[in-house]
């Protein structure tokens, strides 16, 4: 634990540390709570009228059966959910099986307590894109000429584009058109029949779209990256950041090899800011302690950190010491030594059976006794790199935090770059949340995912 | 199809009446959505968003209706997750995208990150960026044909900054006739159907009409600044011609 001459010896809690997403799949798992939003998959059988129309068994498909009167017996069938909103676009597909007599078939967006015997568009808060008269209708019975008919054998789909608000119309993988957004809320992907034996089929993104709709995000992220790119800032302000990052963890190597490359390109600059005096501190014993952590030796670690910063190693049940402990543990079982982790655990471990927070990760490192080839297991992730990491990064935090400039002991685990990451993301979530959560917000794991295709 | 009753029903409603239509609709289901969106619970969750809406519990979320605490704000920032990984990652791809090949090297040892950028490619993307900062782009557009001569047709932006550039070296040199003479040849032809390309064209022309170039309006040009935005735009430009490199070589290995 650290003890501030300010502080009440709070400790600072080292699982809030970037590092501590080393498992694969619960950071998998977090990953798909972040802006989960469920996404329709197939058509709602429950409020479709079912008098004049027929929902095929996969609920992929709608015939119109009857013989249509007037205007207020239109088959119209929505998808199970509305359209999910926290992405950039969604689209859906749908292929006319059959014109039947009239062609009078719609694609479009409708509104939960729309009224189903009306076609889309006809009725307020709602749109509608028309095969028989290719027209557009949004809210009155008079729509507007928009783009071709349709017919048997076409596929077109209908979109939202959150970032123009937009709806957008294709036919045969062309776009049609788009046409302003003026509705508020949920919008469930909507379409519907009219005459005699008309058939379409719809496609909710199960089978490959015909339409390049990554192709269309694409462009719209490009003209998003252009208004970015036009935006100046500092000339080297990345320099400082990274020259930042890599002080505050004390990878001295790189801050060597980087701050020679740069000598000419970044005239040295007292970035405004930037805490480099608080960053530097004991630079030199933490890439020490960092290294022995990396190569696995634990004990030369613990020799060192009670040489040089006995206070941080004081509290035997501190997070820091329990990590220390637990990577001897897993040092042991790398190297195959099970009879000597089972002793080690026996006399080192069992002192933090007690604390609740300790629980999962005890359970977790002792779960390795269990296989024979532990690094093949679900539990193999203790054993990797990113494991030591957490160690070597938890040992950082508490050494920058017995600097006695620091006021603040929680910060010490955080680099300026993260704390910039974090702005951001949560700058986007509550600009998202602004526009009724629609839109991309950012994330840096998607960021990296798509690796620079917006260069 | 246009809707026959609607309008024969238009013509006979009152305006009361049809105006009704969109605003109790409207504000209705936006109050459904207010309260269908999930509380949070557990921390695992990010969407701060949410938990405001129910505060504010207004129809309308203006940008004035909004209130955060400095508190409420700092509590939504710890609740962002960000893995270590990535920032590594992130920290990996600017070392390398802006040539600091050794240290990328010493960052891949000393943070355990992996890159599957190939080495042979980075250090090729080195010299071209090198030649452009040392001001020989003559040079520099060699190394790229030789890399891979695509790039520049496909690339006229690319092509047009680094002629740019030499134009620059040249005025700066001090050799006028050479510079007319380059700038009629070279730049006017990719100039002529670019009214951007003109432009920037243009302003560079004027560097020739000072004879104290540092007195120019457009100076900035002739620093350090130009050459490295040349200098990245070429690298950028790599990250293509690094990938049809890569895949120029799986294929001639897979041909082997």
């Amino acid at each position: 634990m650290v003890v501030n001459q300010e502080s009440e010896g709070n400790p600072i809690d080292l699982f809030r540390l970037a590092s501590r997403w080393r498992s694969g799949a619960e950071w998998k798992k977090i990953v798909e709570e972040m802006d989960s939003d469920p996404v329709p998959s197939h058509l709602n059988t429950i409020n479709s009228s079912g008098l004049f129309h027929i929902v095929s068994m996969d609920k992929m498909s709608v015939l119109y059966t009857a013989t249509p009167q007037h205007g207020h017996d239109v088959g119209v069938v929505q998808a199970d959910c509305p359209a999910p909103t926290k992405r950039l676009a969604y689209y859906f597909e749908m292929k006319v099986k059959d014109a039947g007599q009239k062609g009078q078939i719609a694609i479009g967006f409708t509104m939960q307590h729309f009224k189903m015997r009306r076609q889309p568009g006809w009725e307020a808060n709602s749109c509608g894109y028309h095969g028989d008269d290719g027209y557009l209708y949004r809210g009155q019975g008079k729509g507007e000429s928009f783009g071709p008919t349709f017919t048997t054998n076409d596929i077109v789909g209908a979109g939202i584009n959150y970032a123009s608000q937009e709806f957008f119309f294709t036919k045969n993988a062309k776009l049609v058109g788009t046409v302003a957004k003026d509705i508020k809320g949920p919008l469930y992907p909507t379409i519907a029949v009219h005459s005699q034996n008309e058939q379409v089929t719809v496609n909710f993104g199960k089978k490959p779209f015909l339409f390049d709709i990554e192709g269309y995000m694409l462009e719209e992220r490009l003209k998003q990256q252009a208004v970015i790119e036009k935006l100046s800032l500092q000339p080297d302000v990345n320099y400082s950041i990274v020259r930042s990052y890599l002080l505050h963890y004390g990878y001295q190597d790189t801050l060597r090899s980087f701050e020679i490359a740069s000598e000419n390109t970044y005239p040295s600059v007292p970035a405004n800011g930037f805490d480099d005096q608080r960053d530097m501190y004991a630079l030199d014993r933490r890439n020490t302690l960092r290294q022995l952590i990396k190569n696995g030796n634990i004990d030369s670690a613990f020799q060192k950190l009670h040489e040089w910063y006995p206070q941080v190693v004081q509290d035997e049940t501190s997070i820091v010491c329990f990590l220390l402990y637990s990577q001897r543990f897993i040092e042991y079982i790398r190297v195959g030594q099970t009879g000597d982790a089972v002793k080690y655990a026996r006399s080192q471990l069992s002192k933090f059976y007690s604390v609740k927070s300790y629980e999962d990760l005890l359970e977790d490192i002792g779960g390795l006794l269990a296989y024979e080839a532990p690094e093949k297991s679900c539990l193999g992730y203790l054993l990797d790199i990113p494991q030591r990491e957490f160690v070597a990064d938890a040992v950082n935090a508490v050494v920058l935090s017995t600097n006695p400039a620091v006021k603040d002991a929680e910060s010490c685990m955080y680099s300026c770059l993260e704390k910039l990451l974090k702005q951001l993301t949560l700058c986007s979530l509550e600009k998202r949340a602004l526009n009724e959560d629609q839109g991309e917000a950012f994330y840096l794991h998607r960021e990296l995912q798509s690796g620079g295709r917006a260069n | 199809m246009a809707d026959g009753e609607t309008i024969a029903d238009e013509e006979n409603m009152a305006d009361g009446q049809r105006r009704r239509a969109v605003p109790p609709v409207a504000r209705h289901m936006s109050l459904n959505c207010r309260f269908q969106v999930p509380t949070p619970t557990s921390s695992t969750t990010t969407s701060p968003s949410a938990a405001k809406k129910i505060r504010t519990g207004d129809t309308a979320t203006l940008m004035s209706d909004v209130k955060l605490t400095r508190e409420e704000w700092e509590r939504e920032l710890e609740d962002v997750k960000i893995r270590k990984e990535d920032m590594n990652k992130l920290v990996m791809n600017f070392l390398i995208s802006e040539g600091f090949v050794e240290a990328a090297e010493k960052f891949r040892i000393e943070s355990g990150t992996e890159t599957n950028v190939h080495l042979s490619t980075t250090i090729d993307r080195i010299a071209v960026l090198k030649s452009v900062q040392a001001g020989n782009v003559v040079d520099a557009i060699e190394k790229v044909n030789v890399m891979n001569p695509e790039i520049l047709n496909s690339n006229p932006e690319l092509y047009f900054h680094l002629q740019q550039q030499r134009l620059i070296e040249l005025i700066r040199d001090g050799e006028v006739s050479e510079a007319l003479k380059f700038a009629q040849d070279e730049l006017v032809p990719i100039c002529l159907n670019n009214q951007d390309y003109l432009e920037e064209f243009e302003r560079t022309m004027v560097l020739l009409v000072f004879e104290n170039i540092d007195d120019c309006p457009h100076s900035e040009l002739l620093g350090m600044s130009q050459r490295l935005k040349t200098a990245n735009a070429n690298t950028f430009g790599r990250s293509y011609a690094s990938k049809v490199a890569e895949d120029a070589d799986i294929g001639s290995k897979q041909a082997q």
